[in-house]
């Protein structure tokens, strides 16, 4: 089975004129069906302009970036289902006009035309549980939410596709740390169900410790340093990692 | 649990000056809508009694400059001039959503050209704009409805591709693009409800804009041609007789404020209860 993320000597330059800057160079990431990869480093340090390529909302200008084993073409209905993303605002990642429901089954109108409503609700409803909300959450409005209760609706609608590859952008980040835990832990042991491969971008090291099989430190645009989180946060090789755990 | 729809009804209805202005354009629109179907007041055009009469319990408002009842007149002015408006409105909000959503969400180059163009147009004088165009396109009713458009809907495109462009870098939008969503489905699902608040609040003051421009061609002999009549051309006969028959200049000039001031008054309520929403982090 191929990786699920597949990116090699990805390079980008954003920008435009004299604001043009080389924001990732040389960037190399895999991840395995199932495995989490964790993405540490300072702002501005390129995670989640890697976090985009790895979405295709961005293209590289050179290397490669390969997802469950295509490359993004120009439509991303190839990719439709297979990749999704939680990202890092809880205020806004829901649509405030739309009730939960209908923002979580929205990605099976463009993967799963064979369901009708009745069974995409009932999947919303099973996957609401299983996130640890409730199925009478569908009928409510974002602003009627937690942020903790809207980042887990967030993760619903994730994984309402079945994805092979989820991106978790500093998803946890805008929550305190007891319900930065229970989101974690929530994450694994969906992650064990649902065995999709994961891209966890965060700043925040224990959440990264916890979330990650594997964790990957960027500096200025490139990896500097590899490996599990044991060897990576607790015998840092490189002096920026050494640095980035005692700041941080 | 109430809909945030719900409450922000309820909301509107407990302001008074919401409910006056409401009450005083509903008025308005009844009374010409109605004059239109049954021409209770009698017929506009007809040369009923003595030329410049005072107002009398035969002529509420009197009589004009060859005798016809001002009344009558009155109403079906403010019909022409609230239709004239409404339509041209319309045709904005519908060219100024599309052009402006697009603008927004696509952003860089695209948003730069459509941005710099409305820049042009909004660097006229609105009425001096809106003169060039009834005098390229003829005086009458087509005119004043393109002069309104025309001058209406530059501030209509930015102020939604602003709106737009805040909606296009939400979280939810990157999700439905993330999910393979179409592009057109994206724009009318998510970046349309975005903005819904924004529009309604240019609508009205468009609308407001749009009779203040048609009142002003029509003063000039741009829009509304006789023997219709609209609340500029009113004002216009008004101010010729303005020492000799006051009250001909009055009954328009009123019209023309109450109806102004009440559309501006339901947009400022309306920006200030949808605009905040927008913002908000502890209500």
């Amino acid at each position: 089975m191929s990786d699920v993320l597949d990116m090699r000597a990805v390079g980008i330059h954003l920008g435009r004129g004299k604001g043009r800057r080389e924001v990732l160079r040389d960037v190399t990431l895999r991840i395995a069906p199932g495995e989490t990869l964790g993405l540490i480093g300072s702002s501005g340090s390129g995670k989640t302009t890697a976090g985009r390529i790895a979405l295709g909302l961005l293209r590289p200008d050179s290397g490669t970036a390969t997802v469950c084993g295509t490359p993004y073409r120009r439509s991303r209905r190839e990719h439709a289902g297979k990749v999704q993303a939680v990202l890092q605002s809880p205020q806004w990642s829901f649509n405030p006009r739309r009730r939960l429901g209908d923002s979580i089954i929205e990605p099976l109108g463009v993967v799963d035309r064979g369901l009708d409503r009745m069974a995409r609700k009932e999947r919303c409803a099973a996957l609401l549980v299983q996130v640890g909300l409730l199925p009478v959450h569908a009928e409510r409005y974002p602003h009627e939410l937690s942020g903790g209760q809207r980042q887990r609706a967030a993760i619903a609608r994730a994984l309402i596709t079945e994805p092979e590859f989820v991106v978790f952008d500093e998803a946890v980040s805008a929550l305190d740390v007891a319900v930065q835990q229970k989101v974690l832990r929530l994450i694994r042991k969906l992650q064990d169900t649902h065995g999709f491969g994961a891209l966890f971008i965060s700043h925040d090291l224990a959440a990264v410790r916890v979330a990650s099989d594997r964790i990957a430190v960027m500096l200025a645009g490139e990896i500097v340093e590899q490996g599990a989180p044991g060897e990576v946060l607790d015998h840092p090789e490189h002096a920026y990692t050494r640095r980035l755990i005692e700041t941080l | 649990m109430m809909t945030s729809t719900k409450l922000f009804v309820r909301r509107l209805l407990k302001d008074p000056l919401m409910l006056g202005a409401v009450a005083v354009l509903g008025v308005l629109c009844l009374l010409a809508l109605v004059a239109a179907v049954v021409p209770f007041a009698g017929n506009p055009t007809e040369i009923k009694g003595m030329r410049l009469s005072p107002p009398s319990a035969e002529y509420p408002l009197g009589t004009d400059s060859i005798g016809r009842s001002l009344l009558p007149r009155l109403l079906e002015g403010i019909g022409v001039t609230l239709v004239i408006s409404a339509v041209a409105v319309l045709i904005t909000a519908v060219v100024s959503t599309a052009v402006g959503v697009v603008a927004g969400y696509a952003g860089g180059w695209t948003r730069e050209i459509i941005l710099r163009v409305v820049d042009v147009f909004y660097a006229f004088p609105a009425i001096v704009l809106a003169i060039l165009v009834a005098a390229v396109a003829g005086p009458g009713r087509p005119a004043a409805i393109a002069a309104i458009v025309l001058v209406t809907a530059p501030l209509m495109v930015r102020m939604i591709a602003v709106q737009a462009a805040n909606v296009a870098y939400r979280d939810f939008v990157t999700s439905a693009r993330i999910s393979g969503v179409r592009l057109p489905v994206i724009l009318v699902r998510h970046v349309l409800s975005g903005v819904a608040g924004t529009l309604a609040v240019q609508v009205t003051y468009a609308l407001a804009v749009g009779i203040l421009v048609e009142g002003g061609l029509s003063f000039l002999g741009y829009g509304a041609q006789l023997p219709e009549s609209s609340l500029g051309l009113l004002v216009q006969e008004g101010v010729v007789y303005m020492t000799a028959a006051p009250w001909m200049l009055f009954a328009p000039v009123a019209a023309l404020v109450a109806s102004i001031l009440s559309i501006t008054i339901v947009g400022d309520t309306l920006r200030d209860r949808l605009e905040p929403r927008e913002v908000r982090s502890l209500t």
